[in-house]
């Protein structure tokens, strides 16, 4: 279509034998904000890498604003700005320093740099602008992640887990910031939390082995899984989720269920399964951080995705 | 241009925060001190060392004693110092990733090599400029520097040696991206280079040499070799960049 920021075409990068991102293609529309969801090594950054022409590609192509993306210095990047997963800056500036030396970078005028930082720090929520970043907590330096990848106004923002290693008042920060962004830019931002996508997000992708499962604006997604009832319980560990299922299965409980890192979810009316769950749980002294019913459809979709 | 202008800043704002500058200007002057220092002091030092009694006929120091010191402090306390404070400059931030946001600013990575090395020589200039003018100052004051002959082709062989140093670690750095491997390559091409004076045909192209020979050269009558390892030291240097810049282009960062 003609007004995709981004295209990728038919994209595979092997590592050796092992196939990082296999024949990936999807398309982001201008002003949208486009979830990437998967798994841990699912190949979401691998992904954001080659469209930043950071990783070479073994075949297909990536085009963004219509141009096409070269490995190394790609020219494509002043249409981007990039918050990488943890970003890391010069610990001895401080946040006018280092949004004086991005904007130098990107070609932005002396006065435009200087109106635009505070403009943007203000923006992001960054009030101490003396302050070293090497002071900086993980949040705030997330956010200054944002303001320099807005600095030089992108038509594509792309965040890589911008919100995985936050607390939740940080994260909901974060979500907020970037759904302020709708109508301003293009949002393109990977995650392995479900909700992060259902908050702000208007078309997604779930990404599983280095291959889109599942793609489309959240809507239509949400329609094609017919709308099961469950509950969903979610433990600290993995390790919990596996051992609560083997109980389940010995106990032979008459529930459908799927499983996916630390979630659960079982299906069946929620009260039904309160009734000879909630005894069951006491009985193996399992106890799941959160016990919620299922919401929407997206998570059935998630889980048996990446259940394959 | 812009780049480079732009990261070249950050070099020095870098070299002024961490105390790099700090610590060169220190190091340095007190090498520039010592030197004439040594060589004032050696002879009392050896005397004081000797039982009573025990009758020594040294020869009083001069002007050369001086400046072999000089040349000695800088080719070996100097060099260190110099390779413990510019070996982690290109490792540090690719480790932390924090080129990488600038990077896909349109930042190019030729611009990365060349404003770290354009500011590392600068501060290597600096502090050697500010040793050599307290080292020269002494000297001229205790002795008589008219026995000393070629004493601006020495000092310009040593800077350029120094010079020569920093490419080379520069090398190691865009190839290993990491402190200890940009040592310890560093370390393994001047213990080769140490080795090289048994095949004597070498010594003409061995950038060392003029660390070596500084102090030789103040007698000299030939200076011959000393343009032969210059010439070769600065298309040594000029090669190094080219390979360095290359294989950076080729990292993955």
């Amino acid at each position: 279509m003609s007004n995709a920021v981004l295209k990728v075409d038919n994209l595979s990068i092997h590592f050796g034998a092992h196939k990082l991102i296999n024949n990936l293609s999807f398309s982001i529309q201008s002003q949208s904000i486009y979830g990437f969801l998967g798994k841990n090594g699912a190949g979401k950054t691998t992904t954001m890498k080659a469209i930043l022409g950071l990783v070479s590609p073994n075949n297909g192509s990536i085009y963004v604003c219509g141009e096409k993306v070269v490995y190394g210095q790609t020219p494509t990047n002043r249409y981007i700005g990039y918050l990488p997963d943890v970003p890391h800056y010069f610990d001895y500036m401080n946040p006018m320093e280092y949004l004086k030396l991005c904007g130098e970078i990107a070609g932005v005028q002396k006065d435009e740099i200087k109106a635009r930082s505070q403009a943007l720090l203000e923006r992001v929520g960054i009030d101490n602008r003396k302050k070293s970043i090497g002071t900086y907590s993980r949040g705030m330096k997330q956010r200054l992640g944002i303001a320099q990848a807005l600095l030089h106004q992108p038509k594509l923002l792309i965040c890589d887990e911008p919100t995985s290693a936050l607390d939740p008042i940080g994260r909901k920060e974060i979500l907020d910031l970037l759904g302020s962004l709708k109508h301003e830019t293009t949002v393109m931002f990977s995650t392995h939390i479900l909700s992060d996508i259902e908050r702000i997000c208007d078309h997604i992708a779930i990404l599983h082995k280095g291959e889109i499962k599942i793609e489309g604006a959240i809507s239509d997604v949400q329609t094609r899984a017919p709308k099961q009832e469950g509950i969903q319980l979610t433990f600290h560990y993995e390790a919990e989720a596996l051992q609560f299922i083997n109980h389940l299965e010995a106990a032979s409980l008459p529930f459908t269920k799927q499983h996916a890192m630390q979630s659960v979810i079982i299906y069946g009316p929620p009260a039904l399964i309160y009734e000879q769950l909630l005894p069951f749980l006491l009985q193996t002294k399992l106890y799941p951080v959160s016990i919620e019913n299922l919401s929407s459809s997206l998570e059935a979709i998630f889980m048996e995705v990446i259940e394959q | 241009m812009n780049g480079f202008v732009a990261f070249f800043k950050k070099e020095w704002l870098e070299a002024i925060r961490t105390k790099r500058l700090f610590i060169l200007l220190i190091v340095f002057s007190i090498l520039g001190i010592l030197s004439p220092l040594t060589a004032l002091l050696t002879p009392l030092i050896i005397e004081k060392s000797f039982p009573e009694g025990v009758f020594l006929q040294l020869p009083d120091p001069t002007a050369i004693d001086s400046w072999a010191s000089f040349f000695n402090n800088i080719s070996q306390m100097g060099t260190i110092v110099l390779l413990l404070l510019f070996g982690g400059i290109l490792a540090n931030d690719v480790k932390k990733h924090a080129l990488i946001p600038l990077l896909t600013k349109g930042l190019s990575r030729k611009h990365v090599i060349l404003a770290k090395l354009a500011m590392s020589y600068i501060l290597w200039t600096i502090a050697y400029f500010i040793s050599f003018v307290i080292a020269f100052s002494y000297t001229l004051y205790y002795w008589d520097m008219s026995l000393v002959s070629n004493l601006t082709l020495a000092i310009v062989g040593v800077w350029l040696c120094g010079i020569f140093l920093i490419t080379l670690l520069m090398l190691f750095s865009t190839l290993f991206l990491s402190f200890t491997g940009a040592l310890l390559g560093t370390a393994a091409t001047i213990g080769v280079l140490l080795i090289l004076p048994i095949v004597e045909a070498t010594n003409r192209f061995n950038p060392l040499q003029l660390f070596g020979k500084a102090t030789i050269l103040l007698t000299s009558a030939t200076v011959t070799n000393t343009y032969w390892q210059i010439g070769s030291t600065v298309m040594m240097t000029l090669l190094f960049i080219i390979v360095s810049i290359f294989i950076f282009n080729k990292k993955q960062l």
